[in-house]
């Protein structure tokens, strides 16, 4: 569907990588390049197969750049950097998420850029943004948690925050990137211009978090972590994660006839029609530990599926937290063929996930595995750059790529 | 400044914050969002209850007032409209012929029940643009699977990875993050689907899943399952690699900074902004492998060293030596980071009824093509007779009709 489009990612870890992944997997074409040798760090962070460290290997890696050509380019080299030059001149969008520093290093500062490529759209993602009082400051995953007011609102009260399990941040900033060039792209068909996206990952979350938190602040409760429940139950009753026969269930009431159906699926308990536990609103807000105790050994005596299928038959919101080995046998993913069987040439034959949107006017393209390091140098310097093989040869020797 | 969107309508089915946060990006994106509901059918999140500011009910039509509502339709029309009725039906289809795209994150099977979907709008207007956001895809053994956000990332294995080290799962019950989610993944494709209209005159159906919107952010446990038969769990805010990694206790009650310290050099740096202590330079710490196995006495060490100190003073001192640290703030002290404020991540407004209120911008930073936030969220059927007598061109004597029947 976006077969005409070329992306060019000077890449690490999850944010850029996420971001062109999914303009690869529309079909675009998408050119990542690494460092010789070296290569996206994310070939370092595993998992691997045994644990054994090895950068073809890496399931990260795999995972996020299935669908791209790879090559490698020096660009701490002028040589590196004119051949960069060539590349981006044929580019609609480039993405980065590399510091400010390097990019000064590598001459791929977008001020670098805008007189000589003036319809590319650039797309810039960092933990707080190539603006403002924060722009050299260095930061991950954990700090756009603790900027944004996500970790705030995990975790038990009385003890430390949590993170957001896996990087999440990353993967938003990469999304609203993608989001953002995509606008991009259509702004330029008017214009005929490009532009500068400048994406801050913790601008990203704080913006979840103000719409999220809202839902709180002006309701009586606070915005705050509460342990296994949201705040206040969430001005309801119950509204999280209890223990059950063989793991635990999420179970969310947030009207009269859920909490009714709630109740009714689990035998109508004497208890239940004590004056004391007819208003869920009080209950979440005053005493929702009275009540937890009061359904633990009702709940302790059901399985996470059996609770599920009562949650069916009744009509109230019920999900079995489940793990990563449940979550992909889920049969509704074989149906909507979420999952594609792909060979990759040393780590193995693996089923990846497929986009989780299916268009009416598109063929699903197999998933082309992701590239060991430099493996496209020759197809990509030599059949689209033109580069004679006496070229390539010297390059590779002067470690230009 | 012309907007990507300007010349598009978006005729919005779209309820809560997935749905309202498509439509809002649209509208602020320059496209004219028309949100549609009816008095027996409204969004969800008109229903809370009147608000609270400082403990203190706002007065007024609680369905109006909602700030929650307010800063998910933003920018957007609205009208009143009763799909179920076969006059209803008829109008709406007047309108997605007048209309380039539809968006909904109704149940699964909702609009096949009232003769409303694709299949049925791409008779009247062949190169629509329809978007479906279902829990978990609109075909299918588990398609009327219903539920909210936390809902949704328990089924798909989310919650379980959020927990402290030892412990049963924590979760992230206050955090809807699959909402946000599954609106961010759903506006890139609706957008690639209209670059690829323009491109070709084709419109086309986009049907997405929550569940597997979240399933693609769990790359890591999917491989880690697949290769080393290995099921991942919570680990705190441990981190594979970085070591010290972890959110410590500052002076002061509930401050707390988060650091990571991500290589050897930083590890070096880091010793150096904490003082050089005897403790951090012993020789087992100088790689990272020997730090990840002592990060239980190396967290005590590094906990003793914040709980000494102002957050701020903390996070000053190791960001002057180039080490990742920042403080956990709370929501309300998003107003007063520079950082924030620089990059305006807050709009004021004002809205007729509510007053003074503070939205969110979309945090895209662009220089030609930002989105912007003009207005607060419509009143109920504010937009109807523009809609329907100068869009549709309808009658003043049918739209009394209309609303006397309650169609309207």
């Amino acid at each position: 569907m976006l077969s005409k489009l070329r992306i060019v990612e000077v890449g690490d870890f999850i944010s850029a990588p996420f971001c062109t992944k999914m303009f690869a997997d529309l079909g675009a074409e998408v050119i990542k390049i690494e460092e010789p040798g070296i290569g996206d760090s994310s070939r370092r962070y595993g998992p691997f197969f045994d644990d054994r460290p090895d950068k073809e290997r890496s399931g990260l890696f795999i995972y996020l750049n299935s669908n791209k050509i790879g090559v490698t380019l020096n660009l701490n080299t002028s040589q590196g950097r004119e051949i960069m030059g060539r590349i981006l001149k044929k580019a609609d969008i480039f993405v980065t998420n590399i510091s400010l520093d390097q990019r000064k290093k590598w001459k791929l500062r977008y001020n670098d850029f805008i007189s000589l490529y003036p319809s590319l759209i650039y797309c810039s993602i960092t933990p707080y943004g190539t603006e403002g009082p924060y722009k050299d400051y260095k930061g991950f995953d954990l700090q756009c948690c603790a900027i944004s007011g996500t970790s705030w609102a995990i975790g038990d009260p009385e003890r430390e925050p949590l993170q957001m399990p896996l990087f999440l941040c990353d993967y938003q900033a990469g999304i609203n990137g993608a989001a953002a060039s995509m606008s991009a792209l259509i702004g330029k068909r008017k214009s005929g211009k490009g532009e500068y996206i400048d994406i801050s990952a913790s601008d990203v979350m704080a913006s979840y978090v103000g719409s999220n938190s809202i839902l709180y602040i002006f309701y009586g409760l606070q915005w705050r972590r509460a342990g296994k429940r949201a705040y206040g139950s969430g001005g309801f009753y119950p509204y999280g994660i209890f223990r059950c026969k063989d793991g635990y269930v999420c179970i969310i009431c947030r009207t009269k006839k859920d909490w009714e159906g709630f109740i009714k699926s689990i035998g109508h308990p004497d208890w239940a029609d004590d004056l004391r536990y007819q208003e869920p609103a009080q209950i979440g807000r005053d005493y929702p530990d009275e009540v937890d105790s009061l359904l633990e050994p009702i709940l302790m005596k059901l399985t996470k599926e059996e609770l599920f299928e009562l949650a069916k038959k009744w009509q109230f919101p019920l999900a079995p937290l489940r793990n990563i080995q449940e979550a992909i046998e889920e049969p509704q993913l074989s149906f909507r063929n979420f999952f594609s069987k792909v060979k990759h040439p040393k780590g193995g034959s693996f089923f990846l996930p497929n986009p989780p949107y299916h268009f009416s006017n598109r063929n699903r393209i197999s998933i082309r595995p992701a590239p060991l390091l430099g493996e496209h140098n020759n197809m990509f310097y030599g059949d689209r750059l033109g580069f004679s093989p006496v070229k390539l040869r010297e390059l590779r020797e002067r470690e230009i790529i | 400044m012309t907007l990507p969107l300007t010349g598009y309508r978006v005729l919005d089915l779209g309820r809560v914050w997935t749905g309202g946060m498509i439509g809002y990006i649209l509208a602020n994106l320059g496209a004219e969002v028309i949100k549609v509901e009816h008095i027996d059918n409204l969004d969800n999140t008109r229903l809370r209850g009147k608000p609270t500011i400082n403990g203190i009910k706002v007065d007024g039509n609680a369905i109006e007032l909602g700030p929650y509502f307010h800063n998910l339709n933003r920018d957007k029309l609205s009208i009143t409209l009763n799909l179920k009725s076969p006059k209803g039906s008829e109008l709406f289809k007047s309108l997605v012929k007048k209309s380039d795209i539809v968006t909904e994150n109704f149940a699964a099977g909702t609009l096949t029940k009232l003769n409303l979907n694709y299949n049925s709008l791409k008779e009247i207007k062949p190169d629509l643009i329809m978007i479906s956001v279902s829990p978990a895809g609109q075909e299918g053994p588990r398609s009327n699977f219903k539920g909210y956000a936390p809902i949704i990332s328990s089924f798909s294995g989310l919650e379980l990875l959020v927990g402290y080290v030892g412990d049963s799962p924590t979760g992230m019950m206050n955090f809807g993050i699959s909402d946000p989610n599954s609106a961010a993944q759903a506006i890139f494709a609706l957008i690639a689907a209209i670059y690829y209209r323009e491109e070709t005159g084709k419109g086309q159906y986009i049907d997405m899943s929550q569940m597997e919107a979240c399933l693609v952010l769990l790359g890591e446990p999917i491989m880690e399952f697949q290769m080393n038969n290995r099921i991942m769990t919570h680990k705190g805010n441990y981190n594979r690699i970085h070591c010290p990694h972890g959110i410590y206790p500052c002076k002061g009650k509930d401050k707390w900074i988060a650091i990571s310290v991500e290589s050897d050099q930083a590890w070096r740096n880091f010793s150096r902004a904490i003082g050089n202590p005897s403790w951090a330079s012993q020789k087992t710490f100088v790689s990272q492998k020997r730090r990840l196995e002592n990060r239980h006495f190396i967290d005590k060490k590094v906990a003793e060293w914040t709980s000494g100190l102002l957050v701020e003073d903390a996070v000053k001192m190791l960001v002057k030596h180039d080490i990742a640290a920042q403080a956990v703030l709370r929501v309300e002290e998003q107003f007063n980071d520079p950082n924030f404020r620089y990059r305006k991540l807050h709009k004021k407004v004002s809205h007729p009824l509510f007053g003074k209120e503070v939205l969110f911008n979309i945090p895209w930073r662009m220089s030609n093509t930002r989105p912007a936030i003009h207005k607060s969220a419509p009143l109920l059927g504010e937009h109807n007779e523009y809609v329907y007598k100068e869009v549709l061109g309808i009658s003043d004597k049918e739209f009394k009709n209309l609303k006397k029947d309650r169609v309207i």
